[in-house]
């Protein structure tokens, strides 16, 4: 896929960044197929609407139900493995169970919330192209080229708006 | 072809008012007031880039050089973190008894340090994850280093648990697994809470100070080469700066920002049940709660401004954390040491005009006893010179004054620390009163402590960004977006930002470009 598989382009501020993506999903390109990328992160009027759902709010959730179940095993399941009977004690009490049922459902929740997020931003498939202009400010559009489109035409209508279409040179990270 | 912006993008403000950048922020923010310019010149892109280079060759510069003070102050830090290692192995050795915790008090200089190093830790999450939620703009030069802060007082607030152990080689008994008996940890002991309180917290943190630094850490590994480039590779996961992978940050971001904030309530409340659930008198009280958790942030931030101005003067980030940011943590911190001493007041008032005679006696000792002295240096530092000084602008914009008072009020929160650990030297069992005398290696562990979290920094800085680069560029840019009409609403901003001018260097670059027009005589 890499070779003729990307596009890209440097373009011109933010305004450069919505006139490209404007041409570009006229000219067919569907949106999912379309990366910017840049060292700050650009309103969503720039990018033409809102971002695509993301699952790190699933993780979260995630997290939430494992955290919660860990907590209530370790309080109460434990209890229940090896029953301690304390002379007139009561070894089954509430309210010091709430604080590690609390504790361990924060901690599944924070633990799953960065999993998500590690994991989305790895992501799989082909290395995708990344310029090291990005760190210095400047912006970039990267076409995943669809099968029934041309590059050519996709350079053309980038360059056509103002954006310097690069050389297939790009590198990974 | 400019980098970001270009003509196409230009706002209102271009034109001669809005070029050079010459001076210091301070210096131009006085001639902006002498010239009695009341509107700030509107930054265009080229300013907002100038600005980007400058603080990216700041940051990189001081993270790349290393100079022979140093590396002395390394090697000094790391002695004194030496020498404590070896007074731990000591105790280890001799045993517990070398320290001078004994009947009647348990608990001496490791759980006084323990309870200020995590009260300390409060300020990444106050600085960081409240002002956020709070949509406050000023803080963004100063989260990364407030984070940090928290995670390494963490570190070493963890440790004295450990430390404090009879036998410290038992300590993995407290992991959660059954032991060959089937047998579970008790779950139901305030020992279990704070250990996954603060596991807890620890994760937190750590992810929160993570996940804001991985674009950080792509630009870095885009400026270095060979081994370090490596390393930030690595820990950079693959950023390449997608707008969905910034959108996905900002909702892992967001989901932290509200769930550390009651994590790090959660954690100091239960350190302060050590003390409060407890039926020893001086520590059984129902305030101690919210009164730990107030304190906590209290010398948090007292923390975080002795930690700032040393930073602001060694990296040379003037421009950056300026005066406005000391200002504004003067002001925070003379309103926490206010509550501070609500809630102390609280509980005394209710201890003495309870009756209770050990709590009386306790106090008696306080007010005009053997601990009077420390007693009432706590209040002199803990509230009356805040509240005697920090009233004033000029004191809260004087980086010595904030120092010093800085320093102040952590000396009487360590001292406040130390009280409440050491009161049961008298308790209701008049033949069984007694008194505490550290012994040299609490001292030597204790100070060490503060030596490593000093070293920590200074390796962090060196490692890592200390200022959250990308969040003060976005910070800067909010203005001219709005000016452009590319953002409306709050929500259409990426992060948890606001608008109005940033005060850090959007501010700075706007005083000095009115200064630098109004010495031409075209103020505007």
């Amino acid at each position: 896929m890499r070779g003729n598989g990307f596009v890209s382009a440097r373009v011109d501020g933010e305004r450069g960044v919505a006139s490209a993506l404007k041409a570009l999903r006229e000219a067919g390109v569907p949106r999912e197929r379309i990366e910017v990328l840049s060292d700050l992160p650009l309103p969503e009027s720039v990018l033409g609407g809102r971002m695509r759902a993301t699952k790190v709010p699933w993780w979260t959730a995630t997290g939430l139900v494992i955290g919660l179940l860990t907590g209530v095993f370790f309080s109460i399941g434990t209890l229940f493995l090896y029953p301690l009977l304390v002379g007139g004690e009561a070894s089954r009490v509430a309210p010091p169970n709430f604080i590690i049922i609390y504790e361990l459902t924060m901690l599944g929740i924070v633990v799953a919330t960065a999993l998500g997020f590690f994991l989305e931003t790895r992501g799989r498939g082909p290395r995708r192209p990344y310029f090291e202009g990005v760190s210095v400010g400047e912006i970039f559009v990267v076409v995943d080229m669809p099968p029934d489109l041309v590059p050519s035409r996709v350079r053309s209508v980038l360059e056509s708006h103002g954006a310097e279409p690069l050389p297939d040179q790009s590198e990974t990270t | 072809m400019s980098e970001r912006g270009g003509p196409g993008v230009k706002g209102k403000g271009d034109g001669p008012e809005s070029t050079g950048t010459g001076s210091t922020p301070e210096k131009a923010a006085l001639a902006f007031e002498a010239a009695g310019v009341k509107t700030m010149p509107a930054l265009t892109e080229d300013d907002l880039r100038a600005l980007d280079r400058d603080l990216d060759a700041r940051v990189f510069g001081a993270m790349q050089s290393i100079s022979i003070r140093y590396l002395l102050l390394v090697g000094f830090l790391g002695s004194v973190v030496a020498f404590g290692a070896f007074a731990f192995g000591w105790q280890i050795y001799k045993g517990i008894g070398v320290a001078g915790i004994n009947r009647p008090v348990f608990w001496g200089f490791y759980i006084a340090s323990f309870v200020f190093w995590i009260g300390i830790s409060h300020a990444g999450t106050l600085v960081s994850a409240i002002l956020r939620v709070l949509k406050v703009e000023w803080r963004m030069p100063l989260t990364r280093a407030a984070e940090a802060m928290t995670l390494f007082a963490l570190m070493i607030g963890g440790l004295f648990p450990i430390i404090h152990l009879g036998r410290n080689w038992r300590f993995y008994w407290m992991i959660p697994v059954p032991n060959e008996r089937g047998l579970w940890p008790n779950f139901r002991s305030a020992l279990m809470w704070d250990l996954l309180a603060i596991l807890t917290y620890i994760t937190a943190s750590s992810l929160f100070l993570l996940l804001p630094l991985i674009p950080d850490l792509a630009t870095a590994r885009d400026r270095t080469r060979g081994l370090r480039r490596r390393i930030y590779g690595l820990l950079s996961f693959g950023w390449r700066g997608t707008q969905q992978q910034w959108h996905r940050l900002h909702v892992a971001m967001r989901v932290f920002t509200i769930v550390v904030i009651p994590i790090a309530v959660s954690v100091h409340t239960i350190v302060s049940w050590d003390f409060g659930m407890t039926l020893v008198e001086g520590w059984r009280s129902t305030v101690f709660g919210p009164y730990f958790v107030i304190g906590a942030i209290y010398s948090g931030m007292a923390a975080l401004v002795t930690v700032l101005v040393l930073v602001r003067r060694s990296l040379q980030l003037e421009d950056y954390v300026t005066l406005r940011h000391f200002d504004r943590l003067g002001k925070v911190l003379l309103a926490v040491s206010v509550i501070w001493f609500y809630m102390f007041w609280a509980g005394f008032l209710t201890d003495w005009y309870g009756g209770s005679t050990v709590a009386k006696l306790i106090q008696h000792e306080h007010l005009v006893g053997h601990s009077a002295v420390l007693f009432w240096t706590m209040m002199v530092v803990n509230v009356l010179v805040p509240f005697l000084f920090l009233w004033f602008r000029r004191v809260r914009t004087s980086m010595t004054a904030m120092l010093v008072i800085s320093l102040l009020v952590n000396v009487g929160m360590w001292i406040e620390r130390f009280l409440i650990v050491t009161s049961p030297g008298i308790n209701s069992l008049s033949y069984n009163w007694g008194s505490y005398t550290p012994q040299w290696p609490e001292i030597a562990i204790a100070t060490a402590t503060f030596a490593a979290f000093a070293l920590l920094y200074v390796l962090f800085s060196k490692a890592l960004p200390l200022i959250s680069l990308w969040e003060v560029k976005e910070g800067w840019r909010v203005d001219r977006w709005r000016r452009e009409g590319l953002v409306e609403a709050e929500s259409d901003v990426p992060s948890l930002t606001t608008g109005a001018t940033a005060v850090t260097g959007a501010t700075a670059t706007a005083t000095t470009a009115a200064a630098t027009a109004g010495s031409r005589g075209g103020a505007t």
